[in-house]
């Protein structure tokens, strides 16, 4: 029989996720993925902004519902404008100079450049995810924390469709400066983003977002495994503490309630 | 939103200067660079030692004299070897009468033509010179003289429908279709031109104390040229 035991219930579990999500950093990450047939550079910024609604289900599940996520992404892509557009020339041009005769232009050839195209992409993504409860004793400290298990599904706030407007019209903005792109951008946009699509989009953004969620520890509790209890009152009269031998955690059916218990063994 | 410059000052590769050499003698002249800012557009010093002789006048035109008849047009393509500019002829000989047009390759390094004798120059045009543009992006572009000659003109460039592939092609071809602006005593006939995005306008000055076809955009606040005091002097000079 353990000699402590603590328990909550699903509304004080919200309340606490709430509070805990609300305490998270927020986290980054950098590289390089692959955008359609695109490389492109990508940094990534996540914060946790609201953990929804807690679910608890026995024997050691804490399922967090509508985790909400706000991201943003800087993406740098290179595009060659020469693998979307026709070679083009502006041709020879003869005028007359009455008195003086033809005077001829050279031919120019368009060389079409590779652009950095900068895109900043912000959204959010809702998910649902289970967290596992892990109770570790690290330097000392009893830690109990909500391990989020699996690969949560990412629900995007905007729309695939909207992403890809975004894409298109930075790179309509990044191109504007090349000479003779105007008659091209319209077809120029279209094809980068058909290129690109929503496989590309997705296939960018799992990866770099789902990390920010799977394998996030929410911390529960922590304490140290030696503390004091009552403090010194006199050179006779020291101060009391007792050791945390043991912390158990589970999710426990205790009829009406689902509750996250923990428990623990002590020894003076 | 006009990404396209129109400045005879800074000559960049959908320009080209052109020059007619009346006289017999030799001609030395130096490329040097351009457009580092808008209201002095060319390094007006670096033009100044040229004409006092220095030797950064390394390229040459040779002009020997010829018989009256068609005039015979030389094209010269400059481009950029390290911080310097090449011209792929560094001498060239041809008759009087006969014209020699520069053009650069590279779209990074806008440069300017800078003859030892006055009326040879591209920051300047005078008597029986030229200037080239493709006009490469629609909009409109309002000009004017940056010496202050009281010249105007307006290109407008509208941007061609180009649907399918058939419609590329029939664009293309529309751009061989070059378009003559003359200019006499600073005066542009015609001072209005309508063009697809592509097209050529070739600027002609037929007589004139030296002006450019400049963005109004670009010209100084008070319309009086890059504010040099020897302007009058030289526009004096190049008249006689």
């Amino acid at each position: 029989m353990p000699e402590i035991i603590a328990a909550i219930d699903e509304g004080a579990a919200t309340t606490i996720f709430t509070t805990l999500a609300a305490g998270l950093p927020p986290q980054s990450s950098s590289g390089s993925s692959s955008f359609g047939p695109f490389t492109a550079a990508y940094a990534a910024t996540a914060t946790l902004s609201s953990p929804g609604t807690v679910d608890l289900i026995p024997p050691g599940t804490i399922r967090v519902a509508d985790l909400r996520m706000d991201w943003h992404l800087h993406l740098s892509l290179s595009l060659d404008i020469g693998d979307f557009l026709p070679d083009i020339h502006i041709p020879q041009v003869c005028v007359h100079i009455p008195c003086v005769g033809d005077v001829c232009t050279p031919k120019i050839d368009i060389v079409w450049p590779t652009v950095t195209v900068p895109i900043d992409l912000s959204d959010y993504v809702k998910t649902t995810v289970d967290l596992g409860i892990a109770v570790t004793l690290v330097a000392g400290t009893w830690k109990v924390e909500g391990v989020v298990q699996g690969v949560p599904n990412l629900q995007f706030g905007l729309t695939t469709a909207a992403m890809l407007a975004v894409v298109g019209a930075a790179v309509a903005a990044a191109v504007a400066w090349v000479p003779l792109i105007g008659p091209f951008l319209a077809v120029l946009v279209a094809a980068v983003v058909a290129a690109i699509g929503v496989a590309g989009l997705t296939g960018l953004l799992d990866p770099i977002l789902t990390p920010f969620i799977s394998g996030t520890r929410f911390p529960v509790y922590a304490q140290p495994q030696l503390f004091t209890v009552l403090p010194a009152a006199g050179a006779n009269d020291p101060a009391v503490t007792i050791t945390l031998d043991t912390i158990a955690a589970e999710v426990q059916h205790n009829p009406p309630e689902d509750e996250l218990v923990l428990s623990a063994d002590i020894s003076a | 939103m006009i990404t396209d410059q129109l400045d005879s000052r800074v000559l960049r590769f959908t320009d080209s200067y052109a020059q007619r050499f009346m006289r017999p003698g030799t001609y030395r002249y130096g490329v040097v660079a351009a457009g580092a800012h808008p209201a002095k557009a060319v390094p007006v010093e670096a033009v100044r030692s040229l004409h006092r002789g220095s030797a950064a006048a390394p390229f040459t035109v040779q002009v020997e004299e010829g018989e009256a008849g068609a005039m015979a047009q030389t094209v010269l393509t400059v481009r950029r070897e390290g911080t310097r500019f090449v011209v792929d002829q560094p001498t060239v000989r041809i008759r009087t009468g006969d014209m020699v047009m520069w053009h650069g390759t590279d779209a990074s390094w806008p440069f300017a033509i800078a003859g030892e004798k006055e009326f040879f120059g591209s920051d300047r045009l005078v008597n029986e010179s030229g200037f080239s543009h493709a006009f490469t992006a629609a909009g409109t572009h309002e000009w004017g003289d940056a010496y202050g000659s009281g010249l105007r003109g307006t290109v407008r460039v509208r941007q061609p429908r180009l649907g399918s592939a058939k419609d590329v092609e029939a664009w293309q071809s529309r751009l061989s279709a070059g378009t003559l602006v003359t200019i006499t005593d600073a005066v542009a006939e015609p001072a209005e031109v309508d063009l697809v995005v592509g097209q050529t306008v070739f600027f002609v000055v037929t007589r004139g104390p030296g002006v450019s076809v400049t963005d109004v955009d670009l010209l100084p606040p008070t319309g009086k040229g890059d504010g040099d005091e020897d302007d009058e002097a030289r526009v004096a000079a190049a008249a006689s």
